[in-house]
């Protein structure tokens, strides 16, 4: 649907918004094709995430014809991608981004009436302007995106995106968190003040009179007035993009053993490890997709330890991968694909050593998962909880050496505080056990063959927990046992258990 | 079982558990004191010792319990200690906390136990007292000390140094060396450390398995207790929960077994158990003795002011009171209780010294002696109430006074002066123990076991309900609510430990009004510990437990009515002056028999009335139509669960309304049911029963009522029954007679009502309704400044008095005070206290902001001109020149606008100087301003939020006024606003939001235009039409109620600006509309129209919400 509030003579708008109602699970993936959208008619594109993009669209006239030809063009392109798309054209940013936000179809506000166009709308519309206003004086929104990818890498610092860039034009990058949330809660409370004013819709808002507004509720009233007159609190801030870091090779005919694949990798990588030098980044994550000859895709993510661009180890890295998760046919086409990181710290302190090498410690660590599968590689750490001998694995990273406080200690009897050492076999031992007036008189271990009479022994110590997993159908996690400490007539000295609901003995380990 | 061994006999046992912990040690161990005796009694110890944490709280239901199963009771407790200097500033060492098992060996040792306890708790935060070892020198007599693993902690106290200092303390023979085995590698360790310990300081070695849950079977309740305390759930509690189940009672075999290796440290057990012969039979507790001038004789003194005082009551003092009055001072002289009156006697002359309304209530008001002292306010010879309900010398039992206070400042000046006379350590109140109920503990559990949030909040919601429970609607069917399975694992579990949780102590909060009070130092008797209220010191046995120790209380309850009447009789009785209308009004002395009043009671015009307010009282009233003070009574009682689940209320309206014949179970009990025309009300009408026809003694009929009561059990009730008949047949009374007498009292003493405590509360129902109908502006000024209290929320009565021809003015900080006032004219001026949000140093201070001075009707503003109304106080500016009808919502303009300049005194010039000078901050004044109460600063309260924005905000050294300018008092500035004055609907939308009422128009009034056009009728017409008929109501739903008697129906009340209207709703109504019923505000009731007997109800069909913008207004609802 195209509504036109006039039809104009000559050029009116300045700049368009587009805006997308999107649910939260497809936010991003709608804002990238948004901004590749605006992308394809101006070079100056302001992304505002939440279904969003803004687009200078002076000159376009010439290209398409009458400002609402130029919106219809951005639906139609906008439809080409199957999203459909809302677009308010204006002579400022904020009554584009308005109109975008609150109409349907194309709207196009003449120039010099962005006031009147915006008055009938209630003030639930400033709300779309979230994020439109300068840092520090105005209303910024927190991206969140960036905490969360720090979250997920925190080995490695990030390049800060534009997205958190866009709001640095007009003084100098305050701290995110504290200081927007103060603005916006400043600018809740000023929105709150004016509905119990009784104000409804922009035009009451955009009528008061400014000096005693000002003095009511200071420059977050006057930006607000300022916003519902439709007037722009700063310019456009275009947005350069990301560099995108990706290469493809179509081969002439299929590959499908390593030797001729390392030669292909090699002039993928090189290109790629080159630009990425360029710009001073590392590799963080390493996608590589690949168009099979059965006109399959197969892909392939590595997730690097540490950040690093060298040439061969990544080809070795990648070829290591492959060996242990071979594709199913011929490669047709390749392309390595990297999200990108800061160039990788060797060194987070003076009185911490120094990381190792990143390529010789991405090589082992890949050697490693490839030698013992997915999830059996990485630091071992002691889990909070009674169960004997539980163990973790948490995946190996290099960094600082992080204060964790567990609280956990080591179970006595397990360590070298001057007591014997336990040597724990991952997988206890099936034990044949005869008992005697409560105790166990003589044991027999068929794995390591060897046995005989109990001459001393200390025990039971029991132990028993989460007993609430029993009843979740996951037996293996409730355990209900004891364990008993034992010398065999054949000088060995071991630790037995015994599993309470199952009757079963085994070999935990042997005390050197 | 252990039923035959008596209770200080050990036998031939070998193990006695010293340590065991229940419930009460407080989310620290898992099973009542029940539990664990009854576990005991099955694995047939002989002795068991309760070592709570930091208390005795669980003692006396330890002791009964034991006493009951044959086993000793044997008193320990677990104190806190910490090093000396933890937890001081001159130390930077982390607080480290242990605890010190002591097990009590006598009377001393008991007392002593107390006072360490009372003096830990009383001197810190709750939960964070702490003893140190210094501090238990020379208090340790008769305690015995168990010194376990602690005694290793050599970083702090060094080796073995620890034990070094308690021998010197206890003593050597007081200490023992503690060893548990619960099957862990380090606790073995230390348990040969301890041993070799014991042997170096020649301290023998004891044997326990610190017993914290009863059997095996409890472990995950205790370890969901154990989350519950830390604040996690099982998945993340990891170490912190036990290492395994081993911490159970166990058996004496298992644990000579367990301990096979250490023979000594079982036997040493029984050695100490034969020494610990303390029981709970004899705590020492004595009564404070009254101070009699002259050092009389206590009795003599109370035979003296009693006749004094009967010769005032009774006039004449005559034979059949003299009588009376001469029998019960001779049973409570042969009973010892003359100082216990003679106490509460000096309590009701204090509150008389101090003006303060003071009436004894429950069975008090049985006994001449207390009507004679003034303790009570009902004659109970005039009456013919039976003394025997009170005190009988068969019972044993102290007698029970409860006195009914003002609630408020009042009863706390009361409690004071129990405390200052009987000193802190003297009194304190009593306990109320919080127990997990079905909402708590769904929530905790939830949060243990880690169910989704929104799950857990949604069951225990459904778990609370209403007060009525389906039988087939039990946890499944309200697990199936909460969109939870019970094939669910974890829901499974739920299920069980939410069934095992229920009524176990969560915390110790403090009764409403029990107290206790000691000759000498109570803390020798109980510990005491700080209440959350300053000032106020608990105990830390309940009220049962307490009675059960031989500790008397006396009940200082708050009743929100007394203070209401004291308020209303002050206003009444000021000099005209001031207010008041001068008269000399005095509740004892009201004109009896009041027609109006009785008028008003039969119309069941009762809103705010004591007692005869609520859903179902009112529609009795019109049915028993009082005529006299004794319908009251009847009224106050019939109304209750006893009465109605013993079916006997329509016998009683039908007979009363000559529909069924007057019978009596048997001739001879013709005098005793004759008041209530055969059917019996009352419980003294029980024990009369019991005593004509099966010819108990007063003490045995009341042991019948107690045995049939609220803690009755199958075998006492058994034993009574045939006793009962065996009586009534030697009397004759046998057959259909006999069992009508039987089935009446078993199902009748559950619940039934005192006839006394009816009197008592009818005298107050006859006051409140006097002051309704002759006072009513003080009357509903008493009641709003009293909130709150009664049935029904501030913006009912607002509107019941406005009905009544009552009138308001609206809060205005220029007039208003804290409370409501009554101005000269007649008009109830609205407190500030009812401004939301609003603090009281803030509202003081606005109320006593300057001088008042009589306030002058606007020259422009003459009446309104479409309801005529001419009261300005209910006119509102509403815009330039515009005003707005606060009775009518009519808006109207006027030639000339009379502006806040009207030469009317202030007490604030303008916004700046409220704020200067009360300190209001911007959302105090936002609210004040929505609610109307600055428009004297601006127009209208739009123009007054466009004040106090600017008056708020500092103006900076730009704007600041120079000295030729005011910026805060230029009147054209001031005035002038750009905002549009607020709508009808915004105005009353804006008042329930500020205060919870409305002065103005009902939100349905507003809206009756359209209603009427649906065919929705007012509360009004609904008495003027047809019985039977289809009708459809609207209004805001002011009670919700689902009655446990009830059946599952649901009882709303919806109030329109004529009135309110009752419905009632089906249960399958109800369950199809449960969220609607529930939750909205505003409804429309299609239904059938039911009229009987003057009383009028609609039977709901369907409930819809009513649509479009409506001010949330407030319900009380009845679950």
């Amino acid at each position: 649907m195209v509504s036109i509030v006039r039809e104009e003579t000559e050029p009116a708008g300045s700049y368009a918004c587009l805006a997308v109602r999107t649910s939260g699970d497809r936010r991003d993936e709608t804002d990238r094709a948004l901004v590749r959208i605006a992308r394809t008619f101006s070079p100056r594109v302001e992304p505002l995430g939440a279904g969003r993009v803004v687009l200078a669209i002076d000159g376009l006239e010439r290209r398409h014809g009458q400002t609402h030809a130029i919106g219809d063009a951005l639906r139609r392109a906008a439809a080409d991608r199957r999203l459909t798309v809302a677009v308010g054209i204006a002579a400022t940013r904020v009554a584009a981004i308005v109109m975008a936000t609150a109409r349907t179809g194309v709207t196009v506000v003449p120039p010099g009436t962005e006031a009147a166009s915006l008055a009938p709308l209630p003030l639930d519309a400033l709300e779309s302007l979230q994020g439109t206003g300068p840092r520090g004086a105005g209303w910024a929104r927190v991206d969140t995106r960036d905490a969360r990818r720090q979250s997920r890498h925190r080995h490695y610092r990030l390049a800060p995106s534009p997205a958190s860039m866009q709001f640095e034009v007009s003084g100098p990058r305050q701290d995110t968190g504290s200081g927007d949330a103060t603005v916006v809660s400043a600018v809740v409370t000023a929105c709150r003040t004016v509905r119990r004013w009784g104000l409804r819709t922009l035009g009451e808002l955009a009528a008061l009179p400014s000096g005693e507004l000002f003095e009511r509720l200071g420059s977050i009233g006057t930006m607000l007035q300022r916003l519902a007159r439709g007037q722009d609190l700063r310019p456009l801030v275009s947005d350069p993009g990301e560099p995108r870091f990706e290469q493809s090779l179509e081969l002439e005919w299929p590959i499908d053993c390593t030797e001729p694949l390392a030669f292909a990798l090699t002039r993928v990588l090189e290109p790629l490890c080159d630009r990425l030098e360029r710009h001073d980044r590392g590799v963080a994550v390493l996608h590589l997709r690949l168009r099979l000859v059965t006109r399959a895709r197969y892909e392939r993510s590595l997730d690097l330890p540490i950040p690093l661009r060298d040439l061969r180890t990544l080809r070795t890295l990648i070829l290591l991968d492959l060996e242990s998760h071979p594709p199913p046919a011929g490669i047709d086409e390749l392309t390595v694909a990297v999200d990108p990181a800061l160039a990788p710290v060797v060194r987070f302190s003076l009185l911490d050593r120094v990381c190792p090498a990143p390529e010789a410690l991405s090589t082992l660590l890949a050697r490693l998962r490839a030698l013992m599968g997915e999830n059996r590689c990485g630091a071992p750490v002691l889990p909070n909880s009674h169960r004997p001998g539980a163990m973790d694995l948490q995946p190996f990273w290099v960094g600082p050496a992080p204060v964790v406080s567990t609280g956990v200690r080591s179970p006595p009897g397990d360590g070298p505080d001057g007591c014997a050492v336990v040597r724990r076999f991952r997988v206890p031992l099936d034990a044949s056990v005869q008992m005697s007036r409560g105790q166990p008189a003589s044991v027999g271990v068929r794995g390591l063959g060897s046995g005989g009479r109990v001459v001393a022994v200390a025990g039971p110590w029991r132990t028993s927990g989460e007993w609430w997993r029993e009843a979740a159908g996951e037996a293996q996690a409730r355990w209900d046992r004891d364990e008993w400490d034992v010398a065999l007539s054949d000088g060995g000295i071991y630790r037995l258990s015994l599993d309470r609901d199952t009757g079963r003995w085994f070999v935990d380990g042997l005390v050197d | 079982m252990a039923v035959e061994r008596r209770p200080n006999e050990i036998g031939t046992a070998v193990y006695l558990e010293l340590h065991a912990a229940s419930a009460f040690s407080f989310l620290t161990a898992a099973t009542s004191p029940e539990g664990l005796v009854e576990r005991a009694a099955v694995l047939d110890y002989p002795a068991v010792a309760l070592l709570d944490r930091d208390g005795v709280y669980g003692i006396p239901r330890f002791h009964r319990a034991a006493q009951a199963a044959g086993i000793r009771a044997i008193v320990g407790c677990e104190l806190t200690m910490h090093a000396e200097g933890d937890g001081t500033s001159a130390t930077t060492r982390p607080p480290w906390r242990w605890s010190l098992p002591v097990l009590v060996e006598s009377r001393t040792g008991y007392r002593n136990l107390c006072r360490l306890v009372s003096r830990m708790k009383l001197r810190a935060p709750k939960g964070q007292g702490a003893l140190t070892v210094s501090e238990l020198d020379g208090h340790v007599d008769g305690l015995v000390a168990l010194v376990g693993h602690v005694g290793l902690a050599t970083e702090r106290y060094g080796v073995g140094g620890l034990l070094d200092r308690l021998v010197g303390v206890f003593g050597r023979r007081h200490v023992y060396v503690e060893i548990q085995r619960h099957l862990h590698r380090e606790q073995e360790r230390e348990n040969e450390a301890l041993v070799t310990l014991a042997s170096a300081f020649r301290v023998p070695v004891v044997a326990t398995n610190g017993v914290r849950y009863a059997a095996p079977a409890d472990r995950p309740l205790f370890d969901v207790l154990t989350c519950i305390r830390h604040g996690t759930d099982l998945d993340r509690a990891g170490r912190r929960l036990s290492h395994n189940g081993e911490r159970y009672l166990k058996s004496e075999a298992d644990m000579r077994e367990l301990f096979r290796d250490h023979p000594a440290a079982v036997v040493a057990t029984r050695d100490l158990g034969d020494r610990l012969a303390f029981t709970m039979a004899d705590l020492g507790y004595r009564f404070p003795e009254y101070p009699v001038p002259d050092g009389g004789a206590m009795p003599a003194f109370l035979r003296q002011i009693t006749d004094v005082g009967a010769r005032e009551r009774y006039r004449p003092f005559h034979e059949a009171a003299r009588r009376q009055i001469a029998r019960e001072l001779d049973l409570i002289e042969k009973l010892d209780l003359a100082g216990y009156f003679l106490i509460v006697w000096d309590l009701v002359n204090f509150c008389r010294r101090e003006d303060i309304l003071v009436q004894g209530r429950g069975s008090a008001a049985n006994s001449a002696v207390c009507y004679s002292l003034g303790i009570t306010a009902v004659d109970p010879v005039g009456m013919d109430l039976l003394f025997e309900r009170f005190l009988s010398e068969e019972r044993g039992e102290w007698p029970d006074i409860d006195l009914d206070l003002p609630s408020g400042d009042r009863r706390e000046r009361v409690i004071q002066y129990v405390y200052e006379k009987y000193g802190r350590l003297g009194a304190a109140m009593t306990a109320n123990v919080i127990t997990y109920r079905s909402r708590s503990a769904a929530r905790e559990l939830g949060k243990a076991l880690a169910l989704d949030p929104s799950r857990v909040d949604h069951l225990a919601k459904v778990l609370h309900g209403f007060e009525w429970t389906d039988p087939e609607e039990r946890l499944d069917h309200r697990l199936r609510d909460a969109g939870l399975s019970r094939d669910a694992p974890r829901v499974r579990q739920f299920v069980e430990l939410w069934r095992q949780i229920q009524h176990l102590p969560r915390h110790l909060g403090q009764h409403s009004g029990g107290m206790v009070i000691c000759q000498g130092r109570l803390d020798e008797v109980v510990p005491l510990e700080p209440a959350s209220m300053p000032g106020r010191v608990v105990v830390q046995w309940d009220k049962d437990d307490c009675a059960e120790m031989g500790i008397v209380k006396v009940d200082l309850l708050g009743l929100g009515m007394m203070a209401a009447l004291q308020d209303a009789l002050e206003l009444i009785n000021r000099p005209s002056s001031h207010g008041g209308s001068g008269a000399s009004l005095d509740l004892a002395h009201l004109p009896p028999d009041d027609p109006a009043v009785y008028r008003m009671l039969q119309t069941a015009d009762t809103i705010g009335v004591f007692q005869v307010e609520s859903r179902a009282q009112m529609a009795t009233l019109p049915r028993l139509r009082p005529e006299r003070f004794y319908d009251i009574v009847v009224e106050v009682a019939l109304i209750r669960p006893g009465p109605i689940v013993g079916q006997m209320v329509h016998p009683y309206l039908d007979r009363r309304a000559g529909r069924q014949p007057v019978s009596y179970p048997h001739p001879s009990l013709e005098p005793i049911l004759r008041r209530t025309l055969g059917v019996p009300l009352f419980q003294e009408q029980l024990l009369r029963m019991a005593m004509t026809a099966a010819g108990f003694t007063g003490g045995e009929a009341e042991e019948l009522r107690r045995a049939f009561g609220f803690k009755r059990s199958v075998e006492r009730m058994r034993q009574i029954e045939v006793k009962l008949r065996a009586g009534m047949a030697r009397r004759g009374i046998e057959g259909e007679a006999a069992e009508e007498i039987v089935r009446s009292i078993s199902s009748f003493a559950l619940y039934g009502f005192p006839e006394s405590h009816a009197a008592s509360f009818a005298l107050i129902v006859y006051a409140s309704a006097f002051l309704k109908a002759h006072y009513p502006a003080v009357f509903y000024t008493a009641l709003l400044n009293n909130q709150p209290m009664g049935f029904y929320h501030p913006a009912t009565l607002v509107k019941d008095a406005q009905r009544r021809g009552v009138r308001f003015a609206c809060i205005d900080v220029q007039h208003s005070d804290w409370i409501c006032a009554i101005e000269p004219s007649g008009v109830i001026r609205l407190g500030l206290r009812f401004v939301a949000g609003l603090r009281e140093a803030v509202g003081r201070a606005m109320a006593t902001g300057g001088p008042r001075a009589s306030v002058g009707t606007p020259p422009s503003v003459r009446a309104c001109p479409k309801c005529g109304c001419e009261d300005w106080r209910m006119i509102e500016a509403s815009g330039p020149a515009a005003y707005y009808c606060s009775v009518c919502a009519h808006d109207w303009k006027v030639d000339t606008w009379a502006s806040g300049a009207d030469g009317r005194t202030r007490r604030f010039e303008s916004v700046e100087d409220l704020i200067i000078r009360t300190g209001a901050n911007r959302s105090e004044l936002a609210t004040l301003a929505e609610i109307g109460a600055l428009n004297d600063f601006g127009r209208d309260r739009r123009s007054a939020l466009w004040q106090i924005e600017r008056a708020v905000r500092p103006a900076g050294p730009l704007l600041t006024p120079g000295p030729d300018g005011d910026r805060a008092c230029d009147e054209n500035t001031r005035v002038a606003s750009p905002l549009l004055p607020m709508t009808s609907v915004e105005r009353v939308i804006a008042d329930y939001a500020g205060t919870g009422l409305t002065i103005g128009p009902h939100p349905m009034a507003m809206r009756r235009g359209e209603l009427a056009l649906r065919g929705v009728l007012r509360a009004t017409d609904l008495p003027d039409a047809r019985h039977g008929r289809r009708v459809r109501i609207a209004g805001a739903v002011i009670t919700r109620q689902r009655p446990g008697t009830a059946k599952g129906f649901v009882f709303l009340t919806l109030e329109d600006e004529t009135g309110i209207a009752n419905v009632i709703v089906r249960p399958e109504v109800f369950d199809r509309q449960r969220a609607i019923i529930i939750e909205e505000p505003f409804v429309v009731v299609d239904g059938t129209l039911q009229i009987q007997e003057g009383v009028t109800a609609v039977k709901a069909e369907r409930v819809e919400r009513l649509p479009g913008q409506a001010p949330r207004s407030p319900s009380h609802d009845f679950y």
